[in-house]
Parts: structure tokens; sequence; C-alpha cells
């Protein structure tokens, strides 16, 4: 959902002034966005479901203090975001050590042909390496690749400048890319020719 | 431009989508360089790959139906916590605070008032130790009082000793003599001086006059005339008194 979308009208104003049909309305243009945000983060569905409960009703009881002329969305995602590390980081679900991560692609690709395709376990390794990224370039991704914002919207919801944002995708990129066996750095689609290196 | 530095910022270009006319070399340099294209084609595919695994992370995951409820019911609920109670006291706890802090601060300005002395002058009146002069231009400034320093050597103060009785102590008579000794024989003996027994023999009166002290280590002032020398130190020591160095 993009953050410049259009509200229904006075709906900011109607939820302050305590109508929960408001509130709803609320609840139901947001709910997806927020959960997508927190499901991204935590990978697990009810602990992405609390933090979109707290999230919400969180966004009920401070209302008077909601700007109705501006969305809600770039607060409601970085209420989400802090609501998700907090919550991850006291369950410590994350994190798994790169070097586990290295040993079991150096493994695999001795039983493998020197042949790369697209595969399922690409998509795994990524998804592991997205979870070991540090927070905020974990942050950075989500808002800029996922959610499709602009720089400059992923920077206001992350509450840092447009310059900061591109550093924390560039290094997210470049930890991302590391992880990746050597010849899996081949453009996707195209024929590749093994290299050997030793690391 | 090295191929490296080129295809770094190639890669930050193309990531952004901030290809513009300053791009031009950037892009001439990848129509020529396979490594660069096959590094921005890797990076592309990643970021393709990216978009992918977040995508599957969502894929097809919307909140249950429960959700609404419980946050509505959440929402009703009256708040808990510390957070709760000091938003709920807040205007409570500010005026106590305020009072707290008017007391705190009337204690400490008396405190500070018992405890400084202040002396306020005109600025005419001067002090016992200035006076306020008038210059040529007619400009009044402050000069303190020079207080000349007293020459001891140049006046020496008679001094007269009335001695009870001599002491017959050998210890006293010698701490006596060693208080008396304003001179002592560095170069030659001390000069000792009985009294005549008088008709009295229980007094002995006599004038003294006490000269600057000197020691070893306290040279002979040289700008002494021997003025001080005119007055000879007189010592009053018992007949039988030892007669040693003091020190």
């Amino acid at each position: 959902m993009p953050l410049e979308a259009r509200l229904p009208e006075n709906l900011v104003e109607r939820m302050q002034s305590g109508d929960l049909d408001a509130f709803e309305e609320f609840f139901n243009t947001f709910k997806r966005p927020v959960y997508a945000t927190a499901l991204a983060i935590t990978r697990d569905p009810f602990l992405a479901e609390e933090v979109l409960q707290d999230c919400f009703v969180k966004a009920y009881r401070v209302r008077e203090r909601l700007d109705p002329e501006r969305s809600p969305l770039p607060w409601l995602q970085r209420v989400t975001i802090n609501l998700c590390y907090s919550r991850v980081s006291r369950r410590k679900t994350l994190a798994e050590p790169i070097t586990s991560l290295i040993t079991n692609l150096v493994v695999d690709l001795a039983a493998r042909p020197d042949q790369v395709v697209e595969s399922r376990e690409v998509l795994e390794v990524l998804q592991r390496g997205i979870d070991a990224l540090p927070p905020k370039q974990q942050t950075a991704v989500i808002l800029y690749y996922l959610h499709g914002y602009s720089l400059a919207q992923a920077a206001e919801i992350a509450v840092c400048n447009v310059g900061t944002m591109k550093s924390r995708l560039h290094y997210a990129l470049k930890a991302l890319r590391v992880r990746l066996p050597v010849e899996r750095r081949v453009p996707v689609g195209t024929a590749a020719t093994v290299r050997v290196t030793t690391r | 431009m090295r191929c490296r530095k080129i295809c770094r910022e190639l890669l930050w270009l193309a990531r952004f989508g901030e290809f513009g006319p300053s791009s031009a070399p950037h892009l001439d340099h990848l129509a020529h360089c396979g490594n660069c294209r096959e590094e921005v084609g890797f990076d592309r595919a990643l970021v393709q790959q990216l978009r992918r695994s977040l995508a599957e992370r969502i894929e097809n995951a919307a909140p249950s139906a429960a959700a609404w409820g419980a946050i509505l019911e959440r929402a009703q609920a009256p708040e808990r916590g510390i957070s709760a109670f000091l938003h709920r006291h807040a205007g409570a706890l500010a005026a106590r605070l305020r009072l707290a802090t008017a007391i705190t601060a009337m204690g400490l300005a008396g405190i500070i008032a018992t405890s400084t002395h202040v002396a306020i002058t005109h600025p005419d009146a001067g002090s016992a130790e200035t006076e306020v002069l008038t210059s040529g231009a007619g400009e009044q400034f402050e000069r303190q009082a020079l207080l000349p320093r007293s020459r001891v050597a140049d006046e020496r103060i008679p001094v007269a000793y009335v001695a009870t009785a001599v002491p017959s102590d050998p210890e006293t008579a010698f701490l006596v003599s060693a208080s008396l000794v304003s001179t002592p024989s560095v170069t030659e003996p001390s000069t000792l001086i009985l009294a005549e027994p008088d008709t009295e023999p229980s007094t002995i009166r006599s004038t003294l006059s006490l000269g600057p002290t000197q020691s070893r280590s306290t040279p002979i002032d040289p700008v002494d005339d021997g003025r001080s020398a005119s007055v000879a130190p007189i010592l009053i020591l018992d007949e039988e008194a030892p007669v040693g160095e003091p020190f």
C-alpha cells in the first residue's frame, strides 16, 4: 500500500472522536501492510499477529496524537518494526551464525554439478541471509524491496536520511552477496562458467 | 578510472536507478567490459531473488479473523502498567513536583542568604588601608599606604633584665645562657660578663642590648658598620655555670 494513498473521508477525525466503526475501517485499511512487515521480520504468523494487535491497540490509545492531514502508515510501520525487534530479541529466534551457512553451502557445492540453476536452495540461502542481517539493514530491505517504498519513504519510516537508507541497502546486498557461493554469482538465466577460487 | 571503481559506481547507480547524463562514461565502460556486465547482472539477479524471498515470507498471509475482536477488546479495556498510571495522574504529579521544587528552592535560598556575608561600601569611602588621592588630571584613585618596615639592626631596643637569683642548677644556667647569647662563638669564645655581687646578692640589675640573632649559618651583615658592636651583649651566668655553645 503506497504511503500517499488517500484515506477515507475524516477517518482519523472520526476515530479520534471515539467512533469504533471508524477504528475498524482504519484497521481494515492498514492491517495488510502492517501484518506483512511483522511477518517479514518475525517469520512467525502468531508472533506477527501479536505485533499487529499491539500496534493497533497502541494506535487507538494515542489516536489524539495522530495527524489527520498525514497518512498514519509511516507511523504504524515504525511502531510495527520496533515491536517486532523488541519481541524477536526477547525470543532470540533470529541470527544464525554466518559460518554455519557457509559451511552448508560449501558441502552442498561439492555434491552438485557446476551448472547454476535458479533453485529453491538459493532462495533459502537468501531467507537465512535476510534473517542474519542487522535489524536496520533488514528493515531497509523489507521497506524498499518488499513494500516497494521509495528511498525517501523508507527513510521516513526508518527515521533516517536518504543517504543512510542507501548505505544500509548497499551493505545489506553486500552481506547477502557474500553468502552466495561463487558459482552462483551469475545472473539468472545465463550460462554459467565455473570460477575456481579458493577462499 | 579503474575498472573496479567504475564497477562499484555502476552497482550503486543500478541499485537505486540513478542513471543520468553524468553516467555516460559508466555506460560506455559497461558496454565494453564483460566483468562489469557480469557484476551488474548478478546484482540485478540478486535483487530479483531477494524480492522473491521476501514475497515468499508473506505469501497468502493475512491476519486471522479473530484479530479485530481481540484488538477491540484490548483497546476498550482500561490501561494498566506504570505508563498508564503516569498518564492518568500526570496533572497531580506535576503539581506536587512543582510544589516540592518551590519549597526546595526557597530552602536553598535561605541557606545561601544566612551563610553569605556581603559588605557594601561606598566607592568613595576608601578603606582603612587605602587613601583616596586625586591625580594631576583630576582623577581620583586609591593608594595603599606604604608602611615603613622597621630595620631591627638600626633600632635596638634596650631591654632591662632583672635576675631574681642566680640559678643554682647548672642546666638552668645553661638554658639561660643559651637564650641570651646573641653572638655565638663562631670564631671566638663567648663573652662572659659576670655581674658583680651587689650589696644585695639575691638580685642583679643590669642593662642588656640585644643585637640580631646570628648563628653559624647566618653571615654577618656586611653593611653593619660596627655600631652593633658598640653595645656588647651581656650574659648573666653563674660563676660556676658551665659555658658551652648553645645549639
